[in-house]
């Protein structure tokens, strides 16, 4: 069992779902934003936090998936 | 897409692209940004002006930002080239891949981050008062206020923070009061229209003075 493998996959999920988390926050700062001020988020950023999204559960698979 | 009387007059007067060029404008009207409810105003308070900072406050930062992701980019594949002689313990090509893939996602959300709190941050000035406003923000809302009515303004000056931005004509506005009302001033920092703001405010002394506030 490569365990000095295992640590490297730990700490680097544990950055993704930091990562994660911050982006969470994010969104919810941008949806409160725009309660506050009625000014609409931009489509094309709407889109960007979903590839942020979409990039960041996938690399959390990957690196579950794919060991070193 | 309407066809109007500015596009049909277009259209006979100076032909089909001027008339495409009117089509475009009319189907993307958009509101200004004194046309949204950005602040509760108060019983006869109206906005009078309401601006973003300038666009090269937040392309300057995004170029920075994709040149040091490049950069790291750059050593981490430098450090992969030279791992790959050394024996490690694990897999470098796949703990590169891991490394690659924070720093590109940490990338992206920092742009995404940058752009909102460039999209959301505001000057606004109303015949009452004049307000910074930093909607977009992980801990809460931030606003400076100050009230036109305890505080007289005692001078305006523009200042370009560098020579970059005295090149594209980027000022910040300075609004100086009364040292003992407000010892620091009002900074407008890198507004899109500083001369705008400039006249405002100039306008709204003007009006207090003859008392038409």
């Amino acid at each position: 069992m490569n365990y000095f493998g295992l640590f490297i996959q730990f700490v680097f999920i544990t950055i993704f779902l930091l990562l994660l988390c911050f982006h969470a926050l994010m969104a919810f700062s941008a949806k409160r934003a725009q309660n506050q001020t009625e000014i609409p988020i931009p489509q094309f950023i709407k889109w960007v936090m979903l590839i942020n999204f979409v990039l960041i559960l996938g690399s959390i698979i990957y690196i579950i998936i794919v060991r070193p | 897409m309407k066809l109007n009387s500015a596009t049909t007059r277009a259209i006979l007067k100076e032909g089909i692209p001027s008339a495409l060029f009117a089509l475009k404008q009319t189907d993307n009207k958009k509101k200004r940004l004194e046309e949204y409810e950005i602040i509760k105003c108060a019983p006869g308070e109206k906005i009078l002006n309401v601006q973003r900072q300038h666009i090269v406050s937040f392309i300057i930062p995004l170029i920075s930002q994709i040149f040091i992701t490049i950069l790291i980019l750059f050593l981490v594949y430098f450090f992969y080239l030279y791992a790959k002689n050394i024996n490690l313990n694990f897999s470098n090509t796949i703990v590169t891949s891991y490394i690659v893939l924070t720093v590109i996602c940490s990338f992206s959300l920092l742009m995404t981050f940058t752009f909102l709190s460039w999209f959301f941050r505001f000057y606004i000035i109303t015949n009452k008062v004049i307000i910074h406003r930093y909607c977009f923000r992980i801990g809460g809302e931030f606003s400076e206020t100050v009230y036109g009515e305890k505080m007289h303004v005692q001078d305006i000056d523009r200042v370009a923070k560098n020579l970059f931005y005295d090149l594209l004509k980027i000022q910040d506005v300075y609004v100086y009061f009364h040292k003992l009302e407000r010892e620091n001033p009002f900074i407008f920092s890198a507004p899109a229209n500083a001369q705008q703001i400039d006249d405002v405010i100039q306008r709204l002394i003007i009006e207090s003075k003859s008392g038409q506030r």
